[in-house]
């Protein structure tokens, strides 16, 4: 796995409650990411949208998710 | 039907298949006290007639005569609660002296049925002891037979395959959660073990009439009250079940007049439709539905077109690719189907799947919604309990659903459902596009990615990783562990599935919703990382839960995280 690959998965894996930065610094990975990756990362990408809800807590809305490709 | 009369037909179902094996036994004790096992005499099977008699009269009807004594007024009290609820006048909701005649009467009549059916299988008991003696039947023979006109393919038996089955169908027979298991060994005790099936037996023709008597003596006496109310408007009301019929599908929930009712009961058939008034038979034998009555004017409801001809035989309402948790369908037994028929089927069900209270309403009765997509849908005014499958254009090539990938959708889902059975949670509401993610699961709605859940696109990755092998070389995910592409795609909807157990179970109001119970004791939980077989598991505790699910639901236990076991027989089960 690469290392963009790597640091997306960290970020899933926190114990925290995500932040909206946590959610960007995602995003910003997903567009680098190769195409032998993209299976794997559409996983990480479904455990992401399952923590969104506490991104929104945080934030009050979901006005910042961005639209998907 | 109300979760009391549900309780009662199920409860006299059970006394009765249980009274029947003391009569059973009763029989045959009886016939081997006067033969001594030997072949019966004419003279002596006039004599035993009359014994046999007695012993029906007191097993049987004794047992009939007990629960419609004692609890056919619990049926009464429900329905007079019922009409207790709405906006008549008072003396209506009253148990009057006319009501109490017609409760006795209705009694009486509950009771005729169950003689009846005790007087046909009397003859035909006596008739077998006769004809043995005239055809010379084997004592172990002539037992044999009596043994299955009174319980058929679950009589007593020597063989101990067969008692287990019995006793396993005997016991879990009203465990929903048990349903699919139930039918495997009924469909057993048929096929495999009933060389000597004697067609239809007392205990067939009993409990269906112990459940019936139940739900006609309610819709008698509702209807009765119904007319002494000036009420003449009813809505078909009850829950759907795997095998409900078409009929009892398109009508439920619609509110009708008594003349739309009657003209529709002259005038169509269906299958499993019985003789009789359309207000006590209902859909048919073992209907679980009934009409309660209602009135427009209340505001809660309006009046319904009669569904059409084409609506009440709609094939969407056919399985086409039928699948269990015990019998999962193969790829290859795939059949195609259209969009149309896929996605007017699940519509049908997720409407009625919304209604579950366990998905939690606000105030002014909209959906609580927690996730993104849900959410979403809502502020472009669309709605949550719906399927919709869209095909997706790629940058490089367009991905399309295919009319095997929507067969898959119609097997798998039916696996859902009986997971959300077992599982005591609600059944999912909705089926959606994803764009993105591989699928996602929120709000009780599965979404979907077509680029990477049709038959075309599953993974490709195959590995023989088992537990002891290297830790990074276990697979990315579950899929990873199954070669044929139907099951792959099937991990995924699993996966999902997972997702809503922890996300559904134990939620009883808007506080859990947000909150959920299982998410809660999730969190509690240390060290749940290095005991898992993929790596996703890995991820975080949803993850964890999810894939371990996955593995554990589609059979690969020994690659399951014990930790898991545990978390799921404490904080799920």
């Amino acid at each position: 796995m690469s290392k963009l690959f790597d640091e997306a998965s960290e970020i899933l894996g926190l114990e925290r409650d995500l932040t909206l930065q946590d959610y960007k610094r995602f995003k910003e990975i997903e567009k680098n990411i190769t195409e032998n990756e993209e299976r794997n990362f559409a996983w990480l990408l479904e455990g992401l949208s399952l923590r969104l809800p506490e991104i929104a807590q945080k934030e009050g809305n979901y006005d910042w998710v961005e639209p998907e490709n | 039907m109300s979760r009391i009369l549900e309780k009662l037909a199920d409860q006299h179902e059970e006394r009765i298949i249980n009274v029947l094996y003391k009569l059973e036994n009763d029989v045959v004790n009886e016939i081997t006290r006067a033969t001594k096992g030997n072949l019966v005499s004419q003279r002596l099977a006039i004599q035993l007639q009359p014994r046999l008699r007695t012993i029906i009269e007191s097993t049987f009807l004794n047992e009939a005569d007990l629960f419609i004594n004692d609890d056919y007024n619990k049926i009464a009290k429900e329905t007079l609660d019922t009409f207790g609820k709405m906006p008549i006048p008072a003396k209506f909701k009253n148990l009057t002296d006319v009501d109490l005649a017609t409760i006795n009467a209705l009694k009486t009549q509950s009771f005729s049925g169950f003689e009846d059916i005790a007087e046909r299988f009397l003859k035909v008991i006596n008739d077998e002891v006769y004809q043995s003696t005239i055809a010379g039947r084997p004592f172990n023979d002539m037992v044999s037979n009596i043994k299955s006109h009174i319980n058929g393919v679950y009589k007593s038996s020597n063989t101990r395959e067969i008692n287990e089955l019995v006793d396993f169908v005997n016991e879990n027979k009203f465990d929903s959660a048990k349903k699919a298991q139930v039918e495997d060994a009924v469909r057993k005790l048929h096929t495999q073990y009933a060389s000597d099936r004697a067609g239809n037996n007392l205990r067939r023709y009993a409990s269906q009439i112990a459940h019936d008597s139940v739900m006609q003596f309610h819709g008698q006496f509702t209807v009765a009250k119904a007319k002494a109310s000036g009420l003449n408007h009813f809505t078909y009301t009850g829950t759907l079940v795997r095998d409900s019929r078409e009929f009892c599908v398109n009508m439920l929930n619609r509110t009708l007049t008594e003349e739309q009712i009657r003209d529709m009961w002259n005038n169509r058939a269906w299958q499993g439709k019985s003789t009789g008034d359309p207000f006590i038979v209902r859909g048919g034998y073992r209907c679980r539905h009934t009409w309660i009555p209602t009135d427009p004017a209340w505001g809660e409801e309006t009046v319904d077109e009669l569904p059409t001809e084409e609506e009440a035989f709609d094939e969407t309402l056919n399985v086409k690719n039928p699948s269990s948790l015990t019998n999962k369908i193969k790829l290859d037994d795939i059949k195609p189907v259209s969009i149309g028929f896929l996605t007017n089927k699940l519509n049908k069900q997720f409407k009625e799947n919304a209604k579950d209270e366990r998905y939690p309403r606000d105030g002014k009765g909209k959906e609580v919604l927690k996730y993104n997509e849900s959410l979403e849908r809502r502020r472009n005014n669309e709605p949550i309990a719906v399927a919709e499958f869209k095909d997706s254009s790629g940058k490089k090539r367009d991905f399309k659903w295919s009319e095997k990938d929507y067969g898959v959708v119609e097997a798998l889902m039916q696996e859902l459902d009986e997971l959300a059975i077992k599982y005591d949670v609600p059944k999912l509401r909705g089926i959606n596009v994803e764009k993105g993610h591989i699928a996602s699961m929120g709000d009780g709605v599965l979404n979907l990615n077509v680029r990477f859940n049709i038959l075309e696109r599953t993974g490709t990755e195959v590995t023989k990783w088992k537990k002891g092998s290297a830790v990074f070389d276990r697979p990315f995910t579950a899929d990873s562990f199954f070669e044929d592409k139907l099951d792959k795609i099937r991990t995924t909807f699993y996966h999902e599935f997972g997702h809503h157990i922890h996300q559904q179970k134990f939620v009883k109001d808007a506080g859990d919703y947000y909150l959920p119970p299982v998410e809660t004791e999730l969190k509690k939980l240390r060290r749940f990382r290095g005991g898992s077989a993929t790596r996703y598991a890995e991820q975080n505790k949803y993850e964890w839960f999810a894939e371990n699910f996955t593995l554990y639901e589609l059979g690969k236990t020994e690659l399951v995280d014990p930790k898991f076991l545990k978390f799921l027989e404490e904080k799920v089960l």
